[in-house]
């Protein structure tokens, strides 16, 4: 289905069009909700929000962009701004602390494995949140979640010129502050 | 290449960003390094320490629950989320306002008149002034009247 048919078919409702978005996006927009430092929990929910807003605001949608790159965009406006709300309260510390550990189905062996991962994912984003937002945003996109500098500016609505200064300056201090911690 | 060039190339090597020059000198210091080794195992281990994420899907029920929430959201409409958000906040002022109200007129009940100010005070000072301004002059007029017109 091509994209200009496909937005069509969300305006007017069509729930067939509706899942399709869904199943082609959720695992991706939850794994960058999760990347920002998010618990499981909240990701799911954060991530289904993302889908509701996208589909409440569709006609706003401009075709000339990809949907998922509109979707990455919600994703990490609401993640932030979660990340910004609960920084400091006692709740969101414990659920960070509590739903970084590791799962069941992660590729630890040992109880004493998990524990070794759940402290470095834990010193990994508390640096990571430490970094300007612009810089955690185009790192975590491209070094987490993985994705090609295009599509990060796209997503930034900035030059790719720039996310690659962004993502140089973010591992210059990235690595300041992990050095530091192990100095 | 001593320690402090190993350091400041340190997240480029781990993420293969280093030139082949670099890449091969940062090799050869970290076979030969043990302290910048056990450095490089830290970090290393924090920046990979993510990658479990990459593993991670939401549970089976995600879309039946999308699915609902939708449901819910086209049943009620656009105006009724506004009013519902718009009427907690209104709710609650005009229960200060009501509170506010109700507290002056028990105020002003206990007090059996009007509430303290200063310019109810300033009126006070001054109708007391004029009362005994008149006394004074009663009490004139009597002395007179008894002692010097016999009256």
């Amino acid at each position: 289905m091509a994209a200009s048919d496909l937005i069509n078919s969300l305006i007017s409702g069509d729930e067939r069009a509706f899942k399709m978005v869904v199943n082609t996006n959720a695992s991706m927009i939850f794994r960058v909700i999760m990347n920002f430092g998010v618990s499981r929990e909240d990701a799911e929910d954060l991530s289904q929000e993302v889908f509701m807003d996208a589909f409440r605001n569709i006609r706003t949608f401009r075709s000339d962009a990809e949907i998922s790159t509109w979707l990455y965009r919600i994703a990490i406006n609401k993640s932030i701004n979660f990340v910004k709300k609960h920084k400091n309260s006692k709740q969101a510390k414990s659920q960070l602390e509590d739903l970084r550990a590791p799962d069941s189905n992660w590729p630890v062996e040992s109880m004493e494995e998990q524990f070794v991962t759940r402290e470095q994912r834990t010193l990994l984003y508390n640096s990571i949140e430490k970094l300007p937002e612009n810089q955690r945003i185009a790192f975590t996109l491209n070094k987490l979640d993985e994705l090609p500098y295009k599509e990060i500016s796209d997503i930034m609505k900035i030059s790719v010129s720039a996310v690659e200064s962004l993502i140089h300056r973010a591992k210059s201090n990235l690595q300041k502050i992990l050095l530091d911690f192990f100095k | 290449m001593n320690c402090d060039f190993f350091k400041s190339n340190l997240l480029d090597f781990y993420y293969n960003e280093c030139n082949n020059d670099t890449d091969i000198k940062m090799h050869e210091h970290l076979d030969g390094c043990h302290q910048c080794a056990t450095l490089y195992g830290q970090i290393s281990g924090v920046l990979g320490s993510a990658d479990g994420v990459k593993n991670e899907t939401p549970d089976a029920f995600y879309y039946t629950r999308l699915s609902a929430k939708m449901t819910t959201m086209h049943r009620t409409p656009a105006y009724a989320r506004w009013m519902l958000r718009i009427a907690q906040p209104l709710l609650a002022a005009c229960f200060a306002i009501f509170g506010v109200f109700v507290g002056y007129k028990i105020y002003d009940k206990l007090q059996m008149g009007e509430p303290y100010t200063a310019q109810n005070d300033a009126a006070g000072i001054a109708e007391v002034q004029l009362a005994d301004e008149y006394l004074l002059k009663a009490d004139n007029e009597e002395i007179l009247n008894t002692y010097f017109f016999n009256e």
